[in-house]
């Protein structure tokens, strides 16, 4: 429900993978074949050779004090951090999506527009999740899907409950919560066993 | 769910398949420290001093000196290296399917974890068998659900009775996608169960 990137982190994990997979082949290709090898120390040998000889005809000018080298670092250094700001600017980035605000009404006439915020139908929702025995645990909160708010609840049922009476559960809650609002907002609900249910007892409910 | 049919669909798709963050944000920090590491080595080198690990001439000596370290152990390090990129691979393109399972609904989309369905399950196939709910075991698949019991010595179970209410069980919940059910009686029984 969040605004994780997926493809991203698929074509990421693709990329390293490829990546990985063809040093590790290449290696493996130098260790078990002997032509492979030959033409490996040769193609290295010229390939150090052409890159000391560009290193050392581009000299960092002389006045940097102790910094001395080719000014090619400079812009290894800096591809360096680019890649590496980008990086954790793409973990940063996963999990994101939820919103404040539940809908906003009237926007077009001049009498002033009314905000929703979230937190009243997260609160409204989880205060009628309260009575209920058969959960252990709930949450709502609200994500931005398509242009548009949704609800999620992800409830905890207490062991052996049925997942069709959660879900009527909180179904009855929402309906009463569309009435309340007016309106009918995306949901979704997640009923999870996880931890708590399965260290709760499976009390006989009714 | 026909006012939000696509809304429904998007979020009923990413509830049910892996993001692949883990895999993606670990891959990620590993490649920052690699990164972090070798501009620490580049630095080092243009101060002239020596570097943490390797210097950059030394680096690229060992790259170049892999032809001539024992075949036994680049080959080795070589296919390890293959293996994890394969697995990678396939970690990017497998569908990730999550021990999840969709159920029909009209207002909401709706996401079970598989270990609800299976206690569920397991507290009726108990009840019908006449068994202490710790006795009844139940394994959820994407296409099946097993139910595993283990008799009280010396008793029947009515397979047929559980494999039937069971089945009654799963048509009730109304999956999207409905599971095989399927009834194992343990041949050991337990004294007292």
């Amino acid at each position: 429900m969040n605004s994780t990137n997926r493809i991203l982190n698929r074509i990421f994990v693709f990329l390293v993978g490829l990546l990985v997979l063809t040093g590790g082949v290449t290696l493996a290709l130098v260790a078990l074949i002997p032509l492979v090898r030959d033409s490996w120390t040769n193609a290295t040998r010229v390939g150090i050779d052409r890159a000391t000889r560009l290193l050392q005809a581009t000299p960092l000018p002389e006045s940097l004090g102790p910094v001395n080298g080719s000014w090619l670092w400079l812009i290894a250094l800096a591809a360096g951090a680019v890649l590496s700001a980008a990086l954790v600017t793409f973990s940063l980035r996963q999990g994101h999506g939820q919103t404040g605000r539940l809908v906003t009404l009237n926007e077009q006439t001049s009498s002033g527009a009314v905000d929703i915020e979230a937190k009243v139908a997260e609160h409204a929702i989880q205060e009628a999740l309260t009575i209920r025995p058969e959960l252990v645990a709930f949450h709502v909160s609200t994500y931005r899907v398509k242009n548009q708010s949704a609800l999620k609840v992800a409830i905890t049922c207490r062991r052996g409950i049925s997942p069709r009476e959660a879900s009527q559960i909180v179904n009855e809650v929402l309906f009463s919560f569309d009435n309340l609002l007016g309106l009918q907002l995306p949901a979704l609900v997640q009923i999870g066993g996880g931890f708590r249910a399965r260290t709760t007892k499976a009390t006989r409910i009714r | 769910m026909t006012k939000y049919r696509s809304t429904y669909q998007r979020i009923s798709r990413r509830e049910l398949y892996s993001p692949r963050s883990v895999a993606a944000i670990t891959l990620a920090i590993l490649v920052i420290f690699a990164c972090l590491w070798l501009m620490i080595e580049i630095v080092l080198n243009l101060l002239g001093q020596p570097g943490l690990l390797a210097a950059p001439a030394d680096m690229a000596g060992a790259v170049a000196g892999v032809s001539s370290e024992p075949p036994v152990f680049v080959g080795g390090l070589g296919l390890t290296g293959a293996l994890i990129g394969l697995l990678l691979l396939v970690v990017a393109v497998t569908p990730g399917r999550r021990s999840r399972h969709l159920l029909e609904t009209e207002r909401t989309a709706t996401i079970v974890d598989n270990e609800v369905i299976a206690s569920a399950l397991a507290r009726e196939a108990a009840r019908v068998a006449e068994l202490a709910p710790d006795n009844a075991r139940v394994t959820v698949t994407p296409r099946s659900a097993t139910v595993h019991l283990t008799p009280t010595s010396g008793t029947a179970i009515d397979q047929q009775a559980v494999l039937t209410a069971v089945r009654e069980q799963i048509d009730a919940f109304g999956l999207l996608r409905s599971l095989h059910a399927k009834v194992v009686v343990v041949s050991t029984g337990r004294v007292g169960g």
